[in-house]
């Protein structure tokens, strides 16, 4: 039985350097768990004691003084009374997991099929272990997201939320509702105009027109003309949309063979990596499509589509989320 | 443009891989799937692979061409729709044309789509103003009665347009003329740029002198700062670190991108000043765009590239649009479509198992009365015995080994599989499968890359590139493995051959050899399937996934060049396999047989001491040393054990099937258990180390490397362990 002892041992030595790898991995998780909780509780301003924090994370009070003790040998906390407070850099950190948590949410939901209900647990797996550039380099590719799928914010690398810092109003598009989030009150000369004019945090305002001396603003209404230095005192955001996407009656799915349809646009859910390669692809708003195949096999998914000289096959879900109108057999 | 000629490429003189002094450098852009890599052979008369399925190219090549007495270097570009989505493919041809520093571009569009092919086209205008239009497949075009105004199109682009056939080289004189004058600045190019959105010209606007600014001499500010609106992380990245105004200056190379990419992981986080300002700039210009701005640029482009298209392109003849069409009603059609693929298929392994048969015995036979002949002159000379049996019987046995058993299938199955890919056939396969797929969670287009993987596991790995979808695209390269590659025919030919169709009758003998080779052929499929639906339920959670599927047009396969390609490029590869994989291994196991410690072989003891652990599979212990040996290459797996089991002493006449059966059972002792696992085990093991290392190099991550190589392997183990006790369990006769 000599052969056995050999394939036993490898796998022995393979096993324990597996645990050891996971065990430093966990070491590190909890680590980042329990900062990321004690940033939660000063943002909201609760108080957070080494008890909660045990039994946030489940930990035993040995195990949790251990933890302690080590994040502030790392000058991640201090002990400020009963309570635990975060240093600057165990700030930082903890700023840096909840972006990194937030973007993977987001990723999570625009790239890829996981359900919602799964998105935040598959989160808090992959927030760990990134380093500042790869959670710059997930933000870009997404697009710098301003909320997560959960409509939290996603905060910047300094900590604002975009919601809070806002656009100067002098560098808004025209016709474009916003709301304002932040008025400048130095100097205080430009606040009391700003507002005198009812330019108030809060207040949705729409730029008629601009011109080098200033802009000529809808607010609430009423027609108001600022001069520039007053406009440029004034943070603005997007002005939240009520209005729902309508369901158009219609989509490239509901389509027979050889029937014709104009796109009307891809639904707003659809996002990231499949809008960028449908909208390559040509689907755009406007785009005559015609559908010409439909897989046997699987009962009419895929079907292929005519669209800008090329035939494009595309699975039932996806042609269900692009929008559709039907268009007569003779125009274009 | 007097001094072109019309039909041959006169002055182009093929320079081939030399790239020695070139004058002028030039990269070849476009749409997936309209000629490049053709032009690009033409051209430099190198041999890259060309096939009818968008994504045939996945990588850069290089190549040069002498034209009226300047050298030129031409770079093959991978195919994009766009440059607007940073898929690996978009990034690698989008760095070159910004930070390679081309001193032009030809952009090969299809004339048969011109409106699709105009939405990159203007995208590379508003890159770069140095830019040729190959209108390509103007022989396509006139046979469907597409009428393209060439003249038209090149006042509304504002650079030159020549029509081209890039496969019989028609047009490519004046191409070169062109390329010429518009390089020397002879023809003065007024690209036409796409009007913007007015929001987004506001931003654009307003960080264009910026980066003129902190990168004085950058040429496309313009798209870089459309670029940074939209949050790209690769030029980000080059204008936060500064690296943007080394690549502009030329001082990096253009394929810096994997530079970068190895860079960001050290990176040491320095920062040039006026470059975070501008990304600053960025962040609060972005906030003020709608959400969907990307949706409003590319209806933009493509509301242009439409206006341009009606105005250049008139169809004079609608019915023969309609071929494709009909022809594809049918390969797609519910009673139809499945015999046809089948059939196929079947009728593609059985030309390839019979048709191969003859030659591979010829070779054989050749082959090894040059062994006999070559080691008898050494005996004659007097050379002692062991370089005799070194270099006769390892080295080049192994090496006649391979040749004779891969060389004829290969040199019939791709010609078969080329021609079906010049045709468009194989995109119509994964449009017809895609619903078995889609039920494991993978990608209709994983159809093609397992018939890739029928020809060579690498070359199915490598070819998964064309699956956007990271998620089904990862679960194609791990389940590759399962479909059987060339290199382990041989082994389930041996195996279907020496033991199934010997217990039948003579007349069904080559039908049950197929069948079983088939049926091992369905163990791998099943398998496949299997793994994949574990995969996208497992592992793979989580991992991005989109589907769309291209079905491009049939064209008349080039059988010329497949005929080429297939022979000369096979030969080559079978030979430099043989030579490096084979020849080194056949030594080692001659050496192996022929060193006796207290009288056993090394061989004997190796093979004794795995014994008993490859019982427990069904196997033996020389099939697992054969296994060992063979990681480099799975062709040499029956080399391997023939040689083994029949030590040095015996001189054996290897095409004779009765003594190959008498060696195996008689002498080796094997049974009916051990030619079933060993057939399962040849599908589903562990892929070869080249795969490996080609799943290392796709994925760049070691940990679905290691999942690539060891899954397969513990299955394979696993299935074989299963079914040997089993056996023993049910009592199952063990006499073949
Ligand atoms: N009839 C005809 N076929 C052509 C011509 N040029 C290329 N082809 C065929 O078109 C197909 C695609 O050619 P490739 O050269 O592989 O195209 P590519 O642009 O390199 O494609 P990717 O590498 O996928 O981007 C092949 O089947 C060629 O044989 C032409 O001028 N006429
Ligand atoms: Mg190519």
């Amino acid at each position: 039985m000599s052969w056995l002892l050999i394939p036993a041992l490898i796998l022995l030595v393979v096993l324990g350097l597996r645990l050891w790898e996971e065990y430093r991995i966990r070491r590190r998780d909890t680590l980042e768990d329990a900062i990321k909780y004690l940033y939660d509780c000063e943002e909201q301003n609760r108080h957070a004691t080494p008890e909660a924090l045990a039994g946030r994370l489940g930990l035993s009070t040995r195990a949790t003084h251990r933890l302690l003790r080590r994040m502030a040998q790392r000058g991640l906390i201090r002990f400020c009374g009963t309570r635990v407070c975060l240093t600057p850099a165990g700030k930082a950190l903890g700023l840096q997991l909840l972006r990194a948590h937030r973007l993977w949410e987001r990723y999570l939901s625009d790239f890829t099929d996981v359900p919602l209900a799964e998105i935040h647990r598959l989160a808090d797996k992959r927030e760990h272990h990134l380093t500042p550039e790869e959670i710059q380099a997930l933000e870009a590719t997404l697009g710098y997201p301003r909320q997560d799928p959960h409509g939290d914010p996603i905060p910047t690398e300094k900590g604002e939320t975009r919601a809070e810092v806002g656009v100067p109003l002098t560098d808004w598009p025209v016709g474009k509702p916003a709301r304002i989030v932040h008025v400048e009150d130095e100097p205080e000369d430009l606040f009391a105009q700003a507002l005198a004019e009812g330019l108030l945090p809060g207040v949705d305002v729409v730029i008629v027109e601009a011109r080098p001396e200033g802009l000529h603003l809808k607010v609430d209404g009423n027609d108001v003309w600022i001069a520039s230095i007053i406009a440029a005192q004034v943070h603005v955001i997007p002005a939240p949309q009520q209005v729902e996407e309508e369901h158009p009656p219609m989509s490239l799915a509901d389509l027979t063979l050889g029937e014709k349809a104009r796109v009307l646009g891809i639904a707003k859910d659809v996002r990231g990596l499949l809008r960028r390669r449908l909208l390559d692809l040509g689907f755009t708003r406007g785009a005559v499509v015609q559908e010409v195949l439909e897989s046997a096999f699987g009962h009419g998914d895929p079907k292929a589509y005519r669209v800008r000289g090329t035939l494009i096959a595309l699975r039932r879900e996806q042609a269900a989320r692009i929008y559709a109108e039907p268009v007569e057999d003779n125009e274009e | 443009m007097a001094r072109a000629c019309k039909n041959c490429p006169l002055y182009v003189q093929q320079l081939g891989i030399d790239l020695s002094d070139w004058d002028y450098l030039v990269a070849l852009a476009g749409n997936p799937n309209t000629g490049k890599s053709t032009l690009f052979n033409r051209l430099t008369g190198l041999k890259q692979h060309v096939g009818n399925w968008p994504g045939k190219t996945v990588s850069r090549a290089e190549g040069g061409f002498e034209f009226n007495g300047k050298r030129y270097k031409l770079v093959d570009l991978p195919g994009t729709y766009s440059l607007l989505s940073a898929s690996v493919e978009e990034e690698i041809a989008r760095d070159f044309i910004l930070f390679g520093n081309p001193d032009a571009v030809i952009v090969v569009m299809d004339a048969t789509a011109i409106e699709r092919n105009l939405n990159l086209t203007l995208q590379i205008l508003e890159i770069t103003d140095r830019v040729v239009i190959a209108l390509n497949l103007m022989d396509e075009a006139r046979r469907k009665g597409i009428h393209v105004d060439h003249r038209r199109l090149a006042r509304e682009l504002g650079v030159p347009v020549v029509p081209i056939v890039a496969r019989t080289g028609e047009g490519l004189g004046y191409l070169m003329q062109a390329l010429e004058d518009v390089i020397e600045g002879r023809v003065r190019t007024h690209p036409r740029r796409i009007p913007l959105d007015p929001a987004l010209e506001h931003a654009v606007a307003e960080l264009v002198p910026l980066i003129e600014e902190a990168f004085p001499g950058v040429r496309n500010a313009r798209w870089i700062a459309i670029r940074l609106l939209d949050g790209d992380p690769s030029i980000e990245r080059a204008v936060k670190t500064g690296e943007l105004k080394r690549l502009i200056s030329g001082e990096l190379p253009g394929d810096f991108l994997e530079a970068v990419g190895e860079q960001t992981s050290t990176e040491s986080g320095e920062e040039y000043p006026p470059g975070v300002l501008i990304l600053q700039k960025a962040d609060l210009l972005r906030m003020a765009l709608e959400e969907d701005f990307r949706d409003k640029l590319v209806e933009d482009i493509y509301n242009e590239a439409a206006r341009i298209a009606r105005l250049v392109v008139r169809i004079e003849n609608p019915e023969a649009l309609t071929w494709d069409e009909r022809i594809d009603r049918i390969v797609t059609h519910p009673v139809w479509g499945l015999p046809i693929m089948l059939l196929g298929l079947a009728l593609a392994f059985w030309v390839t198992v019979v048709g191969a048969n003859y030659p591979s015995e010829l070779l054989a036979t050749v082959l090894f009365a040059v062994e006999n002949i070559g080691s008898r002159i050494f005996d004659a000379l007097g050379m002692p015995w062991w370089i005799t049996g070194f270099l006769w019987h390892g080295v080049y046995r192994g090496l006649a080994w391979v040749v004779s058993v891969m060389l004829p299938p290969m040199a019939i199955f791709f010609p078969i599989f080329t021609t079906l890919e010049d045709l468009g056939y194989l995109p119509r396969v994964a449009f017809n499968m895609d619903w078995l797929f889609k039920r494991v969670g993978a990608h209709g287009k994983q159809a093609l890359t397992m018939t890739m993987g029928f020809g060579c596991n690498a070359a199915g790995v490598i070819a998964t590139r064309i699956i956007e979808s990271p998620r089904e695209r990862l679960i194609a390269i791990l389940t590759n493995n399962f479909v059987p590659c060339n290199g382990r025919w041989p082994t389930l030919i041996m195996l279907g051959t020496v033991f199934v169709a010997s217990a039948f009758p003579p007349g069904f003998a080559a039908f049950a050899a197929a069948g079983s080779i088939v049926g091992a052929v369905l163990v791998g499929i099943l398998f496949t399937f299997i793994v994949s639906w574990l995969l996208s339920h497992t592992l793979l959670k989580g991992e991005p996934s989109a589907f769309t599927l291209e079905l491009p047009p049939y064209r008349r396969p080039d059988f010329k060049r497949i005929l080429y390609t297939s022979f000369i490029d096979r030969t080559i590869f079978v030979l430099w396999r043989a030579l490096y994989m084979a020849a080194p291994a056949g030594g080692l196991i001659w050496i192996l047989a022929n060193v006796h410690i207290h009288g056993r072989s090394l061989v004997h003891i190796i093979a004794s001491f795995l014994d008993p652990f490859g019982r427990l599979f069904g196997l033996d212990g020389v099939i697992i040393l054969s296994y060992i040996v063979a990681i480099p290459a799975n062709e040499i797996v029956v080399p391997t054990m023939i040689m083994a089991y029949s030590g040095a002493s015996t001189v054996m006449e290897l095409e004779n099937l009765h003594a190959l059966k008498e060696l195996l059972v008689g002498q080796a002792g094997w049974t009916l258990l051990t030619a079933i696992s060993l057939m399962l085990f040849a599908v589903l093991h562990n892929p070869c180390s080249t795969t490996i290392l080609t799943i290392w190099k796709e994925t760049g991550s070691k940990k679905w490397t290691l999942v690539g190589a060891l899954m397969p392997l513990g299955i394979a183990f696993l299935v074989t362990f299963l079914v040997a006790q089993t056996w023993h369990l049910l009592g199952l006769p063990l006499t073949p």
